[in-house]
């Protein structure tokens, strides 16, 4: 019943697309809530658009008070639980990552994504002495370029990568018209017609490649929490 | 003694068993109070309160009092915390 928070305080970070990819891509197996916990809701007006996954079923949150009580009854129907948050230091974030097995903390490789991860790691960390258990986290960077990095991005990107405390996902959601394109046409990038966007086998490897990062860190865990009980 | 006619008991299958309890989950306010004593993210929603006056038997009042106070919480938590309780029931 691994929960998954995508959590970082800057709008923009690529929270729902990202937690949207991974959602759609367990669904192919597994069934799978996302809790759209972001007062836009953005993941909600998705999911009214056709070829919404049959695996995959969304819940609108109501407010912090019940955020709670949504994650333990998506954790007790599905086996998979996905929290999209909203783009702002909140409590709702804090409570959301306090039920948390995973917080993926997706930021762009520019400096203000890179400032307002940190504050959600210092976030976690607060919350782990609340709940007294360890909280993994771990930072996805986002929207970056295929090719020709700027500098920028790569000295952002590094500053994470070379940090020994802190997880980073090897693969990173790349800048693609299929991602984009999924919250105009609905459905997931495997449900788009080929030619209807640019390089769709390679956004489909992109998912894939994150996707089986998320799912190994989840095992990885698993074991981890079996050792020391 | 031994001539008295027993009770009869029927079959006594117009009893039932007490419905077990729902555990209470006291998990979720709980864990919501110990986030809130470290966490330093605010709250972003806007708070919609009101105020009820409630008149009842002076002890009831008092036990209501006490109980909140042994937890530390607010009157209007706690009462959402016997609400929900009660419809667990």
């Amino acid at each position: 019943m691994p929960v998954i928070a995508f959590a970082n305080s800057k709008g923009g970070s690529g929270k729902t697309t990202s937690a949207l990819l991974l959602a759609c891509q367990i669904a192919e197996t597994r069934p799978v809530t996302i809790i759209d916990a972001d007062p836009r809701h953005p993941i909600t007006t998705w999911a009214e658009l056709p070829n919404v996954p049959e695996n995959l079923t969304v819940v609108t949150n109501v407010s912090e008070k019940t955020i709670l009580d949504e994650i333990e009854e998506a954790a007790a129907t599905t086996p998979f639980v996905i929290i999209d948050l909203e783009g702002t230091a909140s409590r709702l974030m804090s409570y959301a990552i306090s039920q948390a097995d995973l917080v993926i903390i997706p930021m762009k490789e520019q400096q203000q994504d890179a400032v307002a991860a940190i504050d959600v790691i210092k976030e976690i960390q607060r919350d782990m002495k609340a709940v007294r258990r360890e909280i993994p986290f771990a930072v996805l960077f986002t929207q970056s370029k295929v090719v020709a990095k700027s500098r920028t991005a790569r000295f952002v990107a590094d500053q994470f990568r070379k940090n020994p405390k802190i997880t980073t996902f090897e693969t990173e959601i790349n800048e693609r018209d299929a991602f984009s394109a999924m919250f105009a046409t609905g459905g997931s990038v495997r449900t788009m017609a080929p030619g209807a966007v640019n390089n769709i086998e390679a956004a489909i490897q992109n998912v894939e490649a994150y996707t089986g990062e998320v799912v190994a860190m989840l095992r990885q865990q698993r074991e981890t929490s079996k050792e020391v009980a | 003694m031994t001539d008295r006619k027993s009770l009869d008991f029927g079959e006594l299958d117009d009893f039932e068993p007490r419905p077990k309890a729902q555990p209470t989950n006291p998990r979720v306010p709980m864990e919501m109070k110990a986030v809130d004593r470290v966490a330093g993210f605010p709250s972003r929603e806007a708070l919609q309160e009101g105020q009820l006056n409630i008149k009842a038997p002076i002890d009831v009042l008092d036990r209501f009092k006490a109980m909140a106070k042994a937890e530390r919480y607010k009157y209007g938590d706690f009462l959402e915390i016997l609400m929900n309780s009660y419809e667990r029931r």
